[in-house]
């Protein structure tokens, strides 16, 4: 049995969301609506900043990672609390010399993901035309791609 | 090597590279060797790496601790040349000898997963991780220096170098000229660190000994310049700190300079101007 959780990450103005490189641990964002292009699924992303590749995933900010583990803990509190509550009563009701109590566990405080307007510079992908917002220095850096990889 | 071989190549490493870093059991040993194959035939990589390594005496075997028993220790060393020395020939000693493998040489040290390819890419990462990054950095820095070669012909910033000017230059372009003299290089570059020195000073999230190592170098190639006979050795070996300090800080350079005035292509400026001026020596 699998159970589908989902929750929502307000961008910010402009709708950029914020991702994290697994490898240089570098943040930068990217438009929600070509992040989730239906028509443009992603396998991978590239790190703007050092280049490298991984799977889309591994790149999700750990604000986002956190509320999902927090989403998947109170999930699964809230099922083991019904499933005792359902005992509890079933024992209580048969008036024996046994009686059950219990008391039921505490979910984890979740807060709403939020992106902020920050001074990052915003790209455009020559090649796929696919837009990316990064901390940039002219001529002392070089920005990538992060769904074709190609320098920008 | 023009800039689209360069970006070719710079694409292709980084697809080598990743999918090393992210190797299983199953594939560790295939990806190490197409990445020691890659680096070794390319012959932009391979510069890169003896350029970096050449008169460097150190043994990969302090550093990974080879041949102890019990749990391995990884011990860095601080040279930075050294430690790509180490990472290069523990790469080298991993693809030739048909006894090791990656799986296991990364069970030599100890993990905090119990999943094999967990330690994998941590081993993979903590050994070779350091020579990637040099790679790439220097695949970047190429790729600027030939972004604002670029730009001296169609761009909005014209880099013009003018040797001797008798009379009056007229330049009518659109966008901005930054213009030196070559002849006057040594006056140049010292104006170009003058202006810089202060900058780091506002360097946020950096540490200080990173900016500190950074100060000496500069202050180095000001010394030579003021110097009789300028030392090409010393110029070379502040050169690289430089360019590894704008590579390593671009991003937070950006927020320095913002509040100082001084712009990225000041940087890569005084770079291209240091190597200029090292050529002619």
């Amino acid at each position: 049995m699998s159970t589908e959780i989902s929750f929502t990450i307000q961008g910010d103005s402009e709708g950029y969301v914020t991702f994290e490189c697994p490898y240089c641990g570098s943040e930068f964002k990217l438009q929600a609506g070509e992040f989730q292009n239906e028509d443009e699924p992603l396998e991978e992303l590239f790190c703007p900043y050092c280049g490298l590749t991984k799977d889309k995933n591994s790149f999700l900010s750990k604000d986002v990672v956190e509320k999902a583990h927090a989403l998947a803990y109170n999930y699964m509190v809230e099922e083991l609390n019904k499933s005792f509550k359902k005992m509890q009563r079933s024992v209580n009701r048969s008036k024996g010399i046994i009686k059950m109590d219990f008391k039921p566990l505490k979910t984890v405080a979740t807060k709403e993901l939020k992106d902020k307007d920050t001074t990052e510079t915003e790209f455009t992908c020559t090649c796929c035309e696919r837009k990316v917002k990064v901390l940039y220095c002219a001529g002392a850096a070089k920005v990538f791609c992060p769904y074709c990889g190609v320098d920008i | 090597m023009n800039r689209v071989e360069l970006r070719k190549l710079s694409l292709e490493f980084r697809r080598i590279s990743s999918n090393f870093l992210n190797s299983t059991d199953d594939t560790a040993d295939v990806n190490l060797s197409r990445f020691v194959n890659f680096i070794t035939e390319n012959e932009i990589l391979k510069n890169y790496i003896s350029n970096k390594i050449k008169d460097v005496e150190y043994d990969f075997e302090e550093c990974f601790d080879i041949g102890c028993s019990g749990w391995a220790d990884y011990k860095p060393p601080k040279d930075e040349a050294c430690h790509i020395k180490a990472a290069y020939d523990y790469l080298l000693f991993i693809n030739d000898n048909e006894k090791v493998n990656v799986r296991g040489q990364s069970m030599r040290y100890c993990w905090s997963s119990r999943k094999i390819n967990d330690n994998i890419q941590s081993f993979i990462d903590m050994a070779f991780k350091p020579l990637i990054d040099y790679i790439n950095d220097q695949l970047s820095m190429d790729m600027i220096v030939l972004d604002e070669e670029g730009k001296t012909v169609g761009g909005n910033t014209f880099i013009q170098q003018i040797g001797t000017v008798n009379g009056s230059a007229n330049q009518q372009v659109s966008g901005v000229i930054n213009s030196y003299n070559t002849n006057n290089d040594a006056t140049e570059i010292l104006a170009l660190i003058d202006k810089l020195l202060p900058a780091l000073e506002k360097m946020q999230n950096v540490d200080a000994d990173k900016i500190d190592s950074v100060k000496d170098d500069l202050e180095v190639v000001q010394e030579q310049l003021k110097a009789e006979t300028p030392k090409k050795s010393r110029l070379k070996k502040a050169l690289d700190g430089i360019k590894k300090f704008v590579g390593d800080f671009s991003m937070k350079l950006a927020v320095s300079l913002a509040a100082s005035a001084v712009t990225g292509s000041d940087w890569s400026m005084l770079i291209q101007q240091i190597e200029s001026f090292i050529g002619k020596l």
